[in-house]
């Protein structure tokens, strides 16, 4: 759908005005005589003294704080002008501490959603996807060489833990961002900006569609891991169709949730569609900044502000994990690494006959140590004993500071050495 | 047989750690032309307040008058909360001191602190088990 | 009985004039008269209103004088309480035009005219009649209520005419000072309220020269222009009213860029001189200048700096908006007016739904509209 923007000879007496402070702003003449003819014949109340404008307000009592256009409700986001103007959105600039190549108009694009905008010049879809892939591959890749030897599937739930739309929506929060009620060109451009009404089109994820997709959905096939680096998005979430898939589940979600007894004209919040739908638009908006940043001021200023934003958010690897087998799962370990068949062994208890035994078990290959662990049982000791001494395979790492492929971009980076590569999974899948 | 993912754990921010975000994000300031009592507060808003302002570009500052009300100053904080603390009669000097403290809070309510470290990270010394060491001799 | 006050009473005026009440003074317009088109039939006997004032007289006289005092009831002068009720004396001629004369219309019955029909209801009625806002209406005033001040109406405050009224004042001072000692005081008097027309004003200024003297005091240049001035002056015509500036922007432009800045300079140190120059700016252009700023106004440039700077402002707003601090910060939000609540939903785009919803109700967006009254008044002051 084409939408009007209004010529700039037009309005430029309207955007040239200046700051939130300005006093009441001159009206045009014919404007407000067509405007009070319609108030006058319509069923809206006010005397007809009033100076009531299109907004219903009389003007001359409360001149408008900032002058807009009479046609700027019906714009779908606010003029990039008006982005000079606004107070929240230069704050929100300096409080994320953005260099000043990013300049505000680009900012204030990051924060209108698709859903509210369709134009894919004046919302963030775009910037959001660049940001998506930059925050994705400067994440793997530190996740990868921290903990080189961390499960495919762990990994895939590491990345959702950081990159996902959960934790980029807790970071927009952490940075102060509100969101507009109803989007419009009226709207204050330092508010985020997106509709509940109808998800916009933008670009979610990456990867490629299965051939199998439709067997998949019919019979639940399980596919394998090693198909999923390969065909699935960063989450390890299969590609569907298109994008029509995806808005036709939020569809159903959502008329899974309409109330007949409700007038169609009202939408039902505070469930989980609309929830989701808040949710995707912070972490688009997170992914936007980072683009942003990324088109204006390059490479070296993006992954500064991905490490100081999002890699320094704190995870407990550990308790990604979910075990099945993993006595088998240490037994194959074993073998494959040449190490000598586990065998578990008790090295305390008490309480063996009193209602609360405690027994600590340790896994030995040999004479070393694998792992050990406490429980109340010897089953469960020794099951907890093999789930230990696997984390404690998994999650070995060369340190916190190890250097990643992307430092070789940097100018005068040290020759590169190499960084510790694992065989693979140990149970394939 | 394999390993399986907890798909539900999100990250946890530190603020300060990366980058550092002020948790006061605007603060509203409301003075009046007519009261008496709102004299400290224009005077403030003349001389004092486009200093701080400066000082502070990620405050998000907003003047407005509110007719025949005492003067005020809300802060607005990250969490959501507000602050909101009536000046009348003050002077200029005594409400900037109310606004940098309006400023170094967090906005979460007032609590007694009996700890004298909060943190998230495991202790540095370890905690002590019992099923290790030499145990207790009775 | 209440005290009449305000009445003093002459025995005299007693005895000479006739009864307050019962003659009207040649009046300058009838009651009723500016309402009515065509002449109601009146007469001339005291009416309905002028006899309720009567008796209220008769009766607020009787109660406290003696029965003795009230032996026929046309005699009406106070006999106990002579010193404070004063003869109404209704002979004073004055531009004020208030109500003197009553008209009464004829009754229902008493009219002739076969095509009058009496209304049955007050709608459509021409509404006549009563003294309440008398006083309101602009024609009833007269010249001689108009405050006329010292200075004019309106201070001066375009900073060129300022400038040549400052320097005719500060002119006609130094010409007043000379010849102070020796004139009389009426003349001095005179002099320092002369109000001169356009032409004369000018001429104080254009010819004469203002230099820094010996001693660095402002003089004259020409020892000719004293009488010249001094004439102008004595010659102008007594108690007349300052005007409006008595030249435009831009001949009194024109004037300004053919003097030079040293009359600025000079200095002004004789008290005397700074008083006449104080009466004489206030007499030319409105501007009190308060005693106290005399010490310190030493040159004619202190004291033009000092007339031609702009009024406190009153709001903050303005003071805001003057300064431009607040502005220049991208971070900081200025409203001149309080923030409404519905300025706050439109900042959040909210306000054109709720709008809209409210207009497909067919409810008033602001305001109660046809609701703000309880259903029953509406009834009783027929509104359906």
């Amino acid at each position: 759908m084409k939408r009007l923007r209004p010529a700039s000879s037009r309005w430029t007496g309207w955007l040239l005005v200046a700051r939130p402070g300005a006093l009441r702003s001159a009206q045009q003449q014919p404007v407000s005589l067509t405007l009070r003819r319609q108030q006058s014949t319509s069923t809206a109340t006010a005397p007809a003294s009033y100076n009531t404008q299109l907004d219903g307000t009389d003007h001359d009592r409360f001149p408008p704080l900032e002058p807009l256009p009479p046609s700027a409700t019906s714009l779908p986001s606010p003029l990039p002008e008006r982005a000079l103007r606004s107070a929240k959105l230069a704050a929100l600039h300096a409080r994320l501490s953005l260099p000043k190549k990013l300049p505000l108009q680009t900012l204030a694009r990051t924060l209108v959603d698709a859903s509210a905008d369709e134009n894919p010049k004046f919302n963030n879809a775009n910037l959001a996807f660049v940001g998506q892939t930059l925050i994705n591959y400067h994440i793997a890749e530190w996740i990868m060489v921290r903990y080189p030897r961390l499960p495919m599937a762990i990994i895939w739930a590491a990345m959702l833990a950081y990159t996902g739309p959960a934790p980029l929506h807790q970071v927009a929060r952490s940075w102060g961002i509100e969101s507009a009620a109803v989007p419009g060109g009226e709207v204050d451009p330092g508010l985020l900006q997106y509709s509940l009404e109808k998800p916009g089109t933008a670009i979610r994820g990456f990867g490629y569609k299965r051939e199998e997709l439709d067997f998949i959905d019919k019979y639940k096939f399980r596919q394998s891991i090693n198909s999923g680096v390969i065909f699935d998005d960063d989450y390890g979430n299969l590609i569907r169709e298109n994008a029509q898939r995806q808005r036709q589940e939020e569809q159903d979600a959502m008329d899974a949730n309409y109330d007949e007894s409700i007038e169609p004209d009202h939408m039902s919040y505070g469930n989980e569609a609309t929830r989701s739908l808040a949710e995707n638009a912070h972490a688009n908006f997170t992914r936007a900044v980072v683009g942003a940043i990324y088109a204006h001021c390059g490479r070296d200023a993006v992954k500064a502000f991905i490490k100081s934003h999002i890699m320094s958010r704190t995870l407990d690897f550990s308790k990604l994990f979910e075990f099945k087998n993993p006595t088998r799962e240490l037994n194959m370990l074993c073998e494959r690494e040449d190490f000598d068949p586990p065998i578990a062994r008790m090295l305390s208890e008490t309480g063996r006959l009193s209602r609360t035994p405690v027994y600590v078990v340790g896994i030995f290959s040999g004479n070393d140590k694998l792992g050990e662990a406490v429980g109340p049982s010897l089953d469960m000791a020794r099951l907890k004993a093999a789930m230990n001494s696997l984390k404690s395979w998994y999650l070995y790492s060369p340190g916190g500071n190890a250097r990643l492929p992307s430092d070789m971009l940097a100018p005068e980076a040290r020759p590169w050495q190499p960084a510790y590569i694992d065989i693979g999974e140990v149970v394939a899948r | 047989m394999t390993v399986l993912a907890i798909k539900t754990l999100v990250s946890t921010g530190r603020n300060g750690v990366g980058a550092f975000i002020l948790q006061c994000k605007k603060m509203d300031f409301h003075y009046c032309d007519w009261a008496g009592s709102s004299k400290g507060m224009n005077g403030f808003i003349k001389s004092a307040l486009p200093e701080f302002a400066a000082a502070h570009p990620q405050i998000e500052i907003t003047v407005s008058p509110r007719p025949s009300k005492h003067p005020v100053i809300i802060g607005h904080y990250i969490n959501g909360n507000q602050k909101s603390i009536c000046v009348r009669n003050l002077e200029p000097l005594q409400i900037l001191k109310k606004v940098e403290l309006l400023r170094d809070a967090s906005g979460q309510k007032l609590k007694k602190v009996r700890k004298p470290v909060q943190s998230i990270n495991d202790s540095v010394r370890g905690v002590w088990s019992p099923y290790h060491g030499e145990g207790m001799k009775v | 009985m209440r005290r009449l006050g305000r009445l003093r009473s002459s025995a005299s005026a007693l005895s000479n004039s006739t009864h307050p009440l019962r003659a009207p003074a040649p009046a300058v317009a009838t009651f009723y008269s500016s309402q009515t088109e065509q002449p109601s039939p009146h007469t001339s006997a005291p009416r309905a209103w002028q006899s309720r004032f009567q008796t209220t007289q008769r009766r607020c006289l009787s109660s406290s004088s003696s029965s003795s005092a009230n032996n026929t009831t046309a005699d009406l002068e106070p006999t106990v309480e002579e010193d404070y009720v004063e003869e109404y004396d209704t002979s004073t001629e004055s531009d004020l035009v208030y109500p003197r004369e009553v008209v009464e219309v004829l009754s229902p019955e008493e009219i002739t005219d076969p095509d009058y029909v009496p209304a049955e209801t007050v709608e459509g009625l021409e509404e006549v009649g009563g003294l309440a806002d008398w006083w309101d209406q602009e024609e009833h005033w007269g010249p001689s209520k108009q405050y006329a001040g010292f200075g004019p109406l309106e201070k001066v405050t375009e900073p060129t005419v300022l400038e040549v009224l400052t320097r005719r004042a500060l002119v006609e001072a130094l010409v007043i000072k000379r010849f102070a000692e020796t004139a009389e005081k009426e003349a001095t008097a005179a002099a320092l309220k002369a109000v001169g027309g356009d032409k004369k004003g000018l001429l104080n200024i254009a010819a004469v020269e203002l230099v820094a003297g010996e001693d660095g005091t402002l003089t004259l240049k020409d020892e000719k222009n004293f009488e010249g001035v001094w004439a102008s002056l004595s010659s102008a015509e007594a108690d007349a009213v300052p005007s409006s500036p008595p030249i435009s922007t831009e001949e009194a432009r024109k004037l300004v860029k053919t003097w030079d800045n040293e009359w600025k300079l000079a200095a002004l140190r004789d008290p005397i001189v700074k008083f006449y120059v104080a009466k004489r700016i206030q007499r030319l252009t409105g501007h009190v200048v308060p005693d106290a700023k005399l010490l310190d106004i030493n040159t004619p440039g202190t004291l033009y700096a000092l007339l031609n700077k702009p009024p406190k402002p009153k709001k903050l707003a303005e003071v805001v908006q003057q300064t431009g601090a607040l502005q220049d910060l991208p971070n900081v939000a200025f409203y001149p007016r309080r923030v409404t609540p519905v300025d706050k939903e439109q900042m959040v785009g909210r306000w054109k739904v709720i709008q809209r919803e409210l207009q497909k109700r067919e409810l008033p967006v602001t305001g109660t509209g046809k609701h703000s009254k309880t259903v029953e008044w509406k009834w009783a002051h027929g509104e359906h």
